[in-house]
């Protein structure tokens, strides 16, 4: 089973930390730095597969992302490996073409996705559209938007007027088109890297 | 309108994360996370009741902050109250915070569990969810009694949605995992194993990991799953890859749902139905095939998909370990991927091939990839496949391959990654030993080792080395000539030298016919590393030295001289100083024939388990090593001389013959490292062999020790009475005052309630068994002190003594032991016990002693305890109503109930009740479940006639059996007091 998924940056910045079994909170910052440890000095030559404690990571290296998913010993390590693949595939048709900023600004529906795709330290759902779907149907029930929320994505929308997704700051100048997305990054933001690329 | 992926986000929440993220330091970061909690608190506290949105956006913003590493005090409330809004993100935002910020405050917690009831039963699925998914996260104890009982009505009920089923199933495995006890299958279990055949495959994958963890713990009421798996899987297998559209990934049909079916199937022996099994045979066969097949995509993850089912399926074919065709097709498949150009497949194929070795029908076929897996050794980059290779070697060692495998790992140690050098050396070790043919090849390659890896070779290594060649006499000289030559190195491991030393302390004259290897030379090359050397290298020399004395009396004066001079004589190292003083004279004033007893050859090692077997058993855990046990025993090739290190067999050599030799070649100094607790457990083992033949002859003589006892007591005999009057006690340690009871003590105390002979205490020093007699209102107690050290106890005291009031209802008297214990041997001491009165205390024993300068004080309770003087007492069932009804005033019955704390086997009952003195008493109570015992307690005051009812609920699930225990008797304190012992025995 699933003991702990990890999203990790490359500078060791946590941006999901999802647990199956009961860890103290000082255990949790342990592990956290210990994976970070095990996982970012292994190169493209090495598996990806590491032993840790008495368990195994799995992990895959996105852009600048590491998802790391601790398991048992004797679970599947391809199986696993495919469903980080899975998940991210997920992530991506959630926040087109999700990118390391979408996991910090919308954490709380990250959580949603995992829950959605791993329960109780198992894989639950394995199928994108499915996931997708009912994902989607989450959104529509999104029952109230804030008053500038809805006025930007609807300026956004008939090109008058940007707003950058990542400050929320106003009239910023276009300088990076988002194919699917209109909430654009401002310039100061548009180092933010397009894991699509890497999938 | 276009697609709103950012519409539906708080905006506020937004700029709070850009703030944080745009801030410089950590102290802009707290100032402004501070800033934020005042403003939180002051919208949570103020007169205006918040919108949803805004609690949701504030409950969130929390978490955020919780999230970033920050501790929260409060907002739980306000969280709760988002579980009741009817809007998706309020009520999801609520459920995360409770989810990640789990308080189990129970105010809250009733309050969350009655709006996840709600949620529950809103016939909603999306709210079905949310709360089913919360309950998987928390897992608490205080939600599995909520909802165990709900939630597999949920999970098989015909209108229950799929997702909702699929959370269901995973959420009560949650459950079932944190709480078994709680989560009851029962009724539910066929229409859970059914789930397998869902049309929704979603299900299927989630229910099917609830089905596994079932099975696992009970696979008899589960085994229907077999051949619904079977069927499942047969029906996945076959179907082409885009029959289950969206199931299918990269082209691969449903793999997750095939590798937890395959791994489903690993909890159970192959299918018995022949249909069955050929249908699974099948699929099997048609997994293998299609991993020959073209790729369907170049994707890598299309041949990750195929390889995962590919892999389980292997897992599979060995768990059963019976199709010899598919093991070899498997093996086969395997090797291929030994050369697979992505590093994840080798690793995994090496992984699994070790396995497969230990199969008797794929070893030969593993075997065929030895130049593969020996190439992976020398130039795979990562070292964790460098070590799957390393495993598969090791694995797949026989006879015909040994001496290459072992030349191969050899030679890969010199320059083998540091953090795997050890189990490597180890490994070497055991093959070396275990395949040896000849035994100069064994030598050989223990001495290479020791000169490659010198620093990894532990103890066990080199003690087995010697432990071989002592036991082989036709390796001896040989051993010795090696040892010669590779001592000549200008720099050899200490390790060497201590190998050296020994075997040519031992045999040296095997080789001293050579003029180059004269007595006088391998003396002089064994000086040159003298002073190089540490400490304990240095005294197995020294005793090496004065082997050479007796074996070569031409190099007396030399090493006397040696022997005599300051560095050795005056070492400020007592253990040095002690064997050059000893040595010295031992051979100045010794004949020749003394020194020739003194010194003989040392005598062969009993056989045993190979000391680096155990040791590499230990460093990977069981199961790791199982394959060279089998092999051992197909082979029957393990070598003599094996044993936990030497010294139980110097002990043993000391035991005949009281010669000092014995501990003269420094193995005594490896005590502390080998002298494992099995082998000093065994000290006291023979005599508390219970109801053993020791123990009955003991009973016999009953009328002997009766008069014996009372002899004393009559005469007032020598014996010296209660522990203050000790005056042969040393006055060192009589002013110290006795330590408190150890902590465990009670515990100690509650084991021996039912019994009378055991192990009373147990450290890493001392041993403390007991054997007990009781007759009537008397007994006797013999203690056995073990000292499991090498090293003397002095000072070494025991006191009993009764506390309090406890005085004058038990008279104690002891035998003073002698203050002094051997290293490994063992005192009696003896113990008559006279019960005036009940008690209920027990008795305290303090022991005393000094060992290596510092002072032991332990205090014990002494298992006397009031039923010890029971006399049993067999009577009628109308005799006993009569009794019981006789003893109706509240006063005289104590009655508990209590769990069981372990099964409730019947035998195990009834011996304890045997234990406890009474009689057992059949058919007297009408209900045959029910046990009823009688009995007298014997005291000197009085007799107190007591009786027993113990009643079990052996029918309920385990976890919640009970017993109610009733005991009667004319005296109340009695009553309690056997009441409380009894309830703790079960």
């Amino acid at each position: 089973m699933i003991r702990f998924i990890l999203i990790q940056n490359r500078a060791g910045k946590t941006r999901l930390a999802k647990w199956y079994m009961q860890f103290d909170d000082d255990e949790k910052q342990k592990l956290i730095e210990e994976v970070h440890a095990v996982v970012t000095v292994r190169d493209a030559k090495h598996t990806n597969f590491v032993e840790f404690r008495n368990f195994k990571i799995i992990y895959r290296r996105y852009a600048g992302l590491y998802f790391c998913i601790c398991v048992d010993v004797t679970d599947n390590n391809l199986a696993y490996l495919e469903g980080i693949h899975n998940f991210v595939e997920v992530l991506n048709e959630y926040f087109h073409n999700v990118c390391e900023l979408d996991l910090v600004f919308n954490f709380y529906k990250v959580y949603t996705v995992v829950d959605e795709m791993f329960l109780a330290g198992e894989i639950r759902e394995t199928e994108t559209e499915e996931s997708k779907e009912r994902l989607d149907n989450y959104r529509v029930r999104e029952d109230r938007w804030s008053e500038t929320c809805q006025q930007g994505v609807e300026q956004a929308a008939t090109g008058k007027r940007r707003v950058c997704m990542v400050c929320c700051s106003k009239n910023q100048s276009i300088h990076h088109s988002h194919t699917s997305c209109h909430w654009t990054p401002c310039p100061k933001h548009v180092h933010k890297v397009q894991m699509n690329n890497y999938i | 309108m276009p697609a709103v992926s950012k519409g539906d986000g708080m905006r506020g929440l937004a700029v709070f994360i850009s703030d944080i993220r745009n801030c410089k330091s950590k102290e802009a970061e707290i100032k402004r996370i501070n800033k934020e909690l005042a403003n939180i608190r002051s919208k949570f506290k103020g007169d205006k009741a918040l919108d949803g949105y805004s609690k949701k956006k504030y409950v969130c913003k929390l978490l955020f902050i919780f999230l970033l590493g920050h501790d929260i005090d409060f907002g739980h409330m306000e969280a709760v109250n988002l579980l009741s809004s009817n809007k998706y993100t309020e009520k999801q935002i609520g459920y995360l915070f409770i989810s990640v910020l789990v308080n189990s405050n129970s105010e809250l917690i009733r309050l969350i569990n009655n709006a996840i009831k709600n949620d529950l039963s809103s016939r909603n699925p999306t709210f079905m969810c949310l709360a089913l998914h919360c309950i998987a996260n928390v897992g608490s104890r205080e939600m599995a009694e909520a909802f165990a009982g709900e939630i597999p009505r949920i999970l098989v009920a015909g209108d229950t949605m799929d997702s909702v089923k699929q959370s269901a199933a995973l959420c009560l495995l949650r459950l079932y995992k944190a709480s078994p006890d709680l989560v009851l299958m029962g009724e539910w279990t066929s229409r859970v194993v059914h789930l397998l055949n869902d049309q929704h495959m979603g299900v299927v994958t989630a229910a099917i990991s609830l089905i596994t963890c079932l099975s696992s713990k009970n696979p008899d009421e589960f085994k229907t799953c077999v051949s619904l798996a079977v069927s499942r899987l047969s029906r996945i297998v076959s179907s082409a890859s885009t029959d289950l559209q969206d199931y299918t990934y990269y082209f691969v049909p449903a793999p997750w749902l095939s590798c937890k079916l395959l791994r489903l199937l690993q909890c159970y022996p192959p299918p018995e139905d022949g249909a069955v099994k050929g249908r699974l045979v099948e699929c099997l066969e048609t997994i293998l095939n299609k991993a020959q097949e073209p790729p369907k995509s170049k994707k890598v993850q299309h041949s990750n998909a195929k390889n995962a089912i590919l892999f389980e399926a292997i897992s599979l074919i060995i768990h059963y370990d019976s199709e010899p065709n598919l093991l070899v097709r498997a093996c086969n498949q395997l090797g291929q991927f030994l050369q697979h150009r992505e590093t994840n497949l080798r690793y995994l194929a090496l992984e699994s091939m070790c396995t497969l070795a230990s199969s008797e029908f794929s070893h030969e076929a593993v075997k065929t990839h030895i130049e593969t897996v020996i190439n992976a050794l020398k130039t795979e980059r990562d070292v964790s496949v460098r070590q799957r290779a390393a495993d598969l070697l090791y694995a797949m060692c026989d006879r015909s391959n040994a001496k290459q495998i072992v030349a191969e790992m050899l030679s890969y140690l010199e320059t083998a990654d540091y953090s795997i050098r050890e189990e490597m050396v180890l490994k070497v070790a055991i093959l070396a030993e275990k395949y040896a043919v000849d035994y100069s090849w064994y030598v050989d390659t223990i001495l290479n080792l020791i000169r490659i890896a010198g620093d990894y070779v532990s103890e066990e290594v080199w003690y087995r080395v010697i432990q071989i060649v002592i036991n082989r006499d036709d390796v001896q000289g040989y051993a010795a000539k090696t040892v010669f030559e590779a001592l000549q190195a200008p720099a050899c491991h200490e390790n060497m030298v201590k190998v050296g030393g020994y075997i040519l302390g031992e045999f040296g004259n095997l080789i001293a016919g050579d003029p180059r290897s004269s007595p006088l030379v391998q003396f002089n090359l064994l000086h040159s590393k003298f002073h190089l050397c540490s400490v304990p290298t240095r005294a197995l020399l020294l005793s090496a030295y004065i082997k050479f004395i007796n074996l070569f009396p031409e190099t007396k004066a030399t090493i006397q001289e040696v022997l005599r001079s300051d560095s050795q004589i005056r070492n400020s190292d007592v253990e040095l100083q002690q064997r050059a003083v000893e040595y010295l004279k031992l051979s100045s004033i010794a004949s020749t024939d003394v020194l020739a007893t003194v010194l003989e050859e040392m005598p062969p090692f009993p056989e045993r388990e190979s000391s680096i077997l155990a040791k590499l058993k230990k460093k990977k855990g069981p199961g790791a090593v199982t394959v060279e046990l089998e092999d051992g025993k197909e082979r029957g090739e393990l070598n003599g001389g094996g044993d936990r290190g030497g010294d139980a067999a110097i002990a043993a050599s000391n035991a005949s013959t009281p010669s000092p030799s014995a501990d003269l070649l420094g193995l005594r100094s490896t005590a502390p490292v080998s002298g494992t607790t099995p082998s000093a457990g065994s000290l006291l083992v023979d005599v508390f062999s219970e109801a053993g033949p020791s123990a009955t002859s003991a009973g016999v003589n009953d009328d002997g020790f009766l008069s014996a006892l009372h002899a004393p007591e009559a005469s007032d005999s020598p014996l010296v009475e209660g522990p203050g009057d000790s005056d042969s006690a040393p006055p060192t340690v009589a002013s110290e005052d006795p330590a408190p009871p150890l902590p465990e003590s009670d515990e100690l105390l509650n084991k021996f309630v039912c019994k009378n002979n055991g192990v009373l205490f147990e450290n890493q020093l001392l041993q403390i068994g007991i054997k007990s007699e009781y007759r009537q209102n008397l007994g006797r107690m013999y203690l056995f002190y073990g000292n499991k050290t090498s090293v003397q106890f002095v000072s070494f005291n025991t006191t009993v003594s009764c506390p309090g009031e406890l005085q004058s209802q038990l008279n104690v008297q002891t035998k003073t032991v002698e203050p002094l214990v051997e290293g490994g041997a063992q005192v009696q001491q003896v113990i008559n016990i006279e019960c005036l009165t009940d008690f209920i205390d027990a008795p305290l024993l303090n022991i005393k002693f000094r060992y290596g300068g510092a002072l032991q004080n332990i205090s014990l309770k002494l298992p006397v305890t009031i039923n010890k003087f029971f006399q049993p007492t067999e009577m009628a069932a109308a005799d006993f109503f009569q009794r019981w009804k006789q003893l109706s005033q509240p006063q005289q019955e104590a009655q508990k109930i209590f769990k069981a704390s372990h099964g409730m086997d019947t035998e195990v009952l009834k011996a304890k009740l045997l234990g406890l003195g009474t009689a057992l008493l059949e058919n007297v109570d009408p209900n045959p479940e029910n046990y009823v015992c009688a009995g007298v307690i014997q005291t000197k005051a009085q007799q107190v006639g007591c009786l027993l009812r113990l009643e079990p609920n052996a029918q309920a699930q385990p976890g919640e059996q009970m017993y109610r225990l009733t005991l009667r008797s004319s005296k109340d304190t009695v009553s309690q007091r056997v009441c409380d012992l009894l309830a703790e025995q079960f």
